[in-house]
């Protein structure tokens, strides 16, 4: 299977006040092609650390991750934007919509700032939103919307640029457990009918029944990776 | 209580810049008022020592006539034998004329005062500047510093005097600080103190000027009255009519109050848009409080505490700021006349209190709506952060802005030029601007979706167009922005008309080429005048200041003319429907005015004017109007014959002349014709440049005011820029991870920067020709009738500059955003 994320001897530390503090140490994993994968581990753990670093939203402080082969540490501003449009897409537990902009003009933001123009898009969006649910609430702004449709909106925002990987950030954390099966159900659609790889930080056991192997993380290292049997 | 104080005042310390902004704003309001009120008591100030120059300390004086056949000295003897127990003093001077000729071209008249210098400086204390009067005898003399300048005359310098046809050697002993007698030496042709037995024996007489002090001041009107009837043969004169003192005052410093009152429109929008950001910062204290039991009341009346604080905290500051503005006034104001340069700002407690007072209600009122509507607020909808207004999607207030913009285009030609329509045309002005705010919103709406649809455009410049219409910080300053601009190019265009009718009115007002003042006016020097090669017409009047005892207000210029071959020299507009008044200014004590004074005063044909003259007051009765802006409209016309009897003076003050060869050639022909008996003469050229470089001075003072308010403003955009940085920085940082690049975010802050500068020029520079529409009504009735000239080259230097103010303005947001951390931001905020 084509490998699409390899995280290869991974440290990262912070900065607080006077002294560093350790956030991941020597990590190493790789994700192949059309996995879903659940991270877990208790707070502190690194978690959401090791998928913002996988995701090219931080830099590592030791080793290196690649992504398609290319060495995230190595792209400068433009490339790492252009990935962030073009190879991945973003889901994030506060939804991150914009809030003066309509559904359909936040979910094709992205392809926008890419360079299409509407005309291009806009028939791939009312596609995304009708797999979603939210094709009827269109012309809404975000604060119109449940927590629910403003996941699914996010959810369809990043996938407008037929992402190869979706990362989301304790995606259901701020919804309630039926909107959060459905969005849990809806990852798990795209997952097997668009074949998009998937990578989840979640707290919920419940919620790596969805994907296919669980990576466990703590104080920083990875304790286990193991697949989900159904 | 105190635990609820001193987490406020530490919230203030926290949000350095948020307070040292509303701080700064209160200072500058305060600063404006502060030097206003000092100002305005340094101008009285100022005024009063000019009106009493003259007259020291004495309560009353007592001159010769001056005119053919008067009395030649005053009988002091009988004066004092007769009332002399009532004197506390009663100096005996004397005043003649001393002419300095060191060429034909530079012949001065000084006046001569002949007096012991001890009783001098008890009625006139006199400060030299250098020298000394020790041995005051012989041919000592003193001079005035700005004369000793314009001779170049040292102390022990020697001067050839010509006194009663025959020269002497004078030696100055002395040189007076322009105080006292010399305060307005350039303005009142210069004087020399000598001995007075010095010039007792030239002349060949006693006194002819005698000034008294009473010992009870109480007598002064009493005393007056006896003196007047009882010397009938002389004039009796007293001090300076505090009303007109009050009149003059408010001349010099209505200007400034105007301006004011627009700075103080900005800091007031600055100081409330400050406070709404603060409260919205005090939003989860309250939520807080609230929860825990604290009533309403007790929060309002801490927040309103706190702002009456902040109002006392910069007031002082404001005062301490005024200073500066002050000394910026007196030295850009007043002009090349030392005197008045030395004039100590007059300040104290109470322009202090005054600024201080009025910032700290300013400031209090200006807080209580964000306050009020804080307080209002649902505690439920505090704890759960749901504090957006649901903005209705039918926001009316534009209608209104819409309609007090088009009041102030369409009323203004219907307002009459007196008062009340200054004052409808003033508030018409106020309340196109307040209209300017609720229409900015949506006239920004209205251009952005027109930008919206234009295909070519990248995505985050129409990111950056929508969001300067969603965000309340950029609207904010779109507003602001257009504010400051509309009272900037305003005011630039209200002294534009202002000065260029002055710079007007001297070729407008003046077409005589030579002003000419003679020794004596009598049919010899008038003959001589006429045979003048170069002199090609003339024309006599007598010309002075007079008070309206009546109205309480003055006359700059009060004329007596011979007949209306004065108007081909000083020409008046309307003169048609005044002829057959100016006819028979004689039939009677009849005075033709002016339009100005009739709409300041409400006057009517047929209202009697109570005109003093020296110490008799006049009825005159008004038949008719004439319009000019000479003298700021505050002129009459009577009859050369009345003048000279209610005056009691026989010489023409002032004969205008038009040449045929040139200004130049005629003005020197005059001084070889008529030599020694020509006591001032200036061309046309030389009144205009003295002119305007007086207007030039005011203006320049008064438009510093109108960069205040500019300065004032941009301080509220950057303050706004950064904390709209910071209530979008999440929103950067999410749009930064679904694929903007650092360069794209910077484009797009670039063009809400460009959008702000240019809607903000735009709207404000039409608002400001909005507002132009009540400049005639409001000016004209202290300025008389003026054709506006708006301030284009201005406008567009202004907009050019702000837009690129705007800009640079812009990278405060990009150099944050540079530094932003998606992570934290998105992750942790």
């Amino acid at each position: 299977m084509n490998k699409m994320i390899e995280v290869r001897n991974v440290y990262k530390s912070f900065q607080l006040a006077d002294s560093s503090v350790e956030v991941l140490k020597n990590v190493n994993l790789e994700v192949e092609k059309g996995e879903f994968i659940s991270i877990m581990g208790p707070s502190g753990s690194g978690k959401s650390t090791l998928l913002y670093l996988m995701g090219g939203l931080d830099k590592v402080s030791q080793g290196s991750i690649l992504l398609n082969g290319k060495e995230m540490q190595k792209l400068n501003d433009d490339e790492e934007s252009r990935m962030r449009r073009r190879d991945i897409g973003f889901v994030f537990q506060a939804y991150n919509l914009i809030d003066n902009l309509t559904l359909d003009e936040n979910i094709m933001l992205p392809a926008l700032l890419d360079g299409k123009k509407k005309k291009e898009v806009i028939n791939k969006a009312e596609e995304l939103m009708e797999i979603v649910g939210i094709l009827g609430r269109r012309k809404h702004t975000p604060k119109e919307l449940s927590g629910g449709e403003q996941q699914r909106t996010a959810i369809a925002r990043a996938l407008i640029n037929d992402p190869a990987i979706l990362f989301a950030d304790e995606p259901i954390g701020n919804l309630d457990s039926k909107n959060g099966k459905e969005i849990l159900e809806l990852l798990k659609k795209i997952n097997i009918e668009k074949g998009i790889t998937v990578l989840m930080v979640t707290h919920s056991e419940e919620s790596t029944r969805y994907g296919k192997k669980v990576i466990r993380l703590k104080d920083g290292e990875v304790v286990s990776a193991s697949e989900i049997r159904i | 209580m105190s635990v609820i104080v001193k987490s406020l005042l530490k919230s203030l310390t926290e949000k350095k810049a948020r307070t040292l902004l509303v701080l700064f704003s209160i200072a500058v309001s305060a600063a404006l008022i502060f030097a206003n009120e000092s100002f305005s008591s340094t101008v009285r100030q100022k005024v009063y020592d000019a009106d009493v120059r003259w007259g020291g300390n004495s309560d009353l004086y007592i001159t010769t006539k001056g005119v053919v056949g008067a009395e030649e000295w005053v009988d002091t003897d009988r004066l004092l034998t007769g009332y002399g127990e009532a004197f506390e003093y009663a100096f005996q001077f004397i005043k003649e004329k001393a002419l300095y000729m060191p060429s034909l071209e530079k012949m001065h008249y000084f006046t001569m005062i002949g007096a012991d210098i001890e009783e001098f400086n008890r009625y006139n204390p006199i400060t030299l500047g250098e020298g000394s009067y020790q041995d005051w005898d012989g041919f000592n003399i003193i001079v005035g510093k700005a004369y000793a300048n314009e001779y170049h005359f040292k102390v022990n310098d020697v001067i050839k005097l010509e006194l009663n046809n025959a020269g002497y050697d004078f030696k100055i002993v002395g040189i007076s600080e322009p105080k006292g007698l010399f305060l307005r030496e350039l303005a009142d042709g210069g004087y020399i103190l000598a001995p007075k037995e010095t010039l007792s024996q030239i002349f060949g007489g006693n006194s002819n000027l005698v000034f008294l002090k009473l010992k009870d001041f109480s007598q002064r009107e009493p005393m007056y009255e006896t003196l007047t009837q009882d010397f009938a043969e002389y004039q009796v004169k007293y001090g300076v009519n505090d009303a007109v003192i009050d009149a003059e005052t408010q001349n010099y410093v209505m200007p400034f109050r105007i301006s004011t009152v627009t700075v103080l429109f900005m800091c007031v929008f600055i100081i409330y848009t400050a406070f709404t950001l603060v409260t919205l910062e005090r939003i989860p204290i309250v939520g807080t409080l609230r929860s825990i039991g604290c009533t309403r009341r007790k929060i309002n009346f801490i927040l309103i505490l706190e702002s009456a604080c902040l109002g006392i905290v910069g007031g002082l500051i404001g005062c301490v700021l005024g200073l500066g503005v002050l000394q910026y006034i007196k030295y850009s104001y007043i002009t090349v006349d030392e005197a008045l340069l030395n004039t100590r700002a007059v300040f104290g407690v109470r322009e202090v209190a005054v600024a201080v007072g009025a910032a700290t209600i300013i400031t209090t009122i200006t807080a209580i709506l964000p306050i009020l509507r804080l307080t209002k607020t649902p505690i439920k909808n505090i704890i759960l952060n749901d504090l957006n207004r649901k903005q209705s999607r039918r926001d009316l207030w534009w209608v209104a802005g819409i309609i007090l913009l088009a009041a102030c285009i369409f009323i203004p030609q219907f307002l009459p030029n007196n008062f009340i329509g200054m004052v409808v045309g003033g508030t018409l002005a106020t309340g196109a601007l307040l209209g300017l705010i609720p229409l900015v919103p949506f006239l920004t709406h209205q251009i952005s979706r027109g930008i919206g649809k234009i295909p070519f455009l990248g995505q985050e410049i129409i990111l950056g167009v929508r969001n300067t219409c969603d965000n309340k910080s950029l609207m904010n300053n779109i507003q602001l922005f257009s504010v400051a601009i509309a009272i900037v190019a305003f005011m630039t265009s209200l002294f534009n008309t202002m000065g260029a009718d002055l710079f007007k009115a001297f070729e407008r007002d003046m077409k005589f080429d030579i002003r000419l003042v003679l020794r004596h006016s009598d049919a010899d020097s008038l003959a001589k005048l006429s045979q003048v090669e170069g002199v090609e017409s003339f024309a006599g009047s007598f010309q002075s200041h007079a008070a309206i005892l009546n109205h309480e207000t003055f006359l700059n210029m009060l004329c007596g003319i011979d007949d209306e071959d004065f108007f081909k020299f000083n020409p008046v507009q309307e003169l048609d429907g005044a002829k057959e008044a100016l006819a028979n200014l004689d039939n009677g004590k009849n005075v033709v005015t002016t339009n100005v004074l009739k709409g300041k005063l409400g006057l009517e044909l047929g209202d009697t004017l109570l005109i003093q003259f020296g110490s008799k007051q006049i009825p005159y009765t008004i038949t008719g109007f004439v319009e000019t802006n000479l003298g700021i409209g505050h002129v009459g016309y009577i009859s050369s014959n009345n003048y000279r009897e209610d005056m009691g003076v026989s010489d023409y003050d002032f004969i205008f002349v038009k040449a045929q060869d040139g200004a130049e050639n005629a003005k020197n022909n005059i001084l070889r014709a008529l030599n020694k008996e020509v006591m001032e003469i200036y061309t046309k050229e030389e009144l205009t440049r003295a002119n305007a470089d007086k207007v030039v001075a005011i203006f320049n003072a008064i438009s510093s005011y109108g960069y205040f308010a500019l300065l004032v403003g941009v301080i509220g955009i950057i303050n706004n820029l950064a904390v709209s940085f910071i209530e979008r920085q999440r929103n950067f940082a999410m749009i930064r991870c679904i694929g903007m690049s650092k360069k794209s975010l910077n484009r797009m802050l670039i063009t809400e920067s460009i959008v702000m500068g240019v809607l903000g020029v735009g709207f404000g520079t039409l608002c400001a020709l909005v507002m132009s529409t009540v400049i005639p009504v409001t000016v004209s009735l202290l300025w008389g009738r003026v054709t506006v000239q708006l301030a284009f080259r201005e406008m567009v230097v202004m907009g050019a500059i702000g837009i690129l103010a705007m800009l640079a303005i812009s990278f405060v947001p990009i150099l944050r955003s540079d530094k932003l951390s998606l992570i934290e931001t998105i992750k942790y905020e």
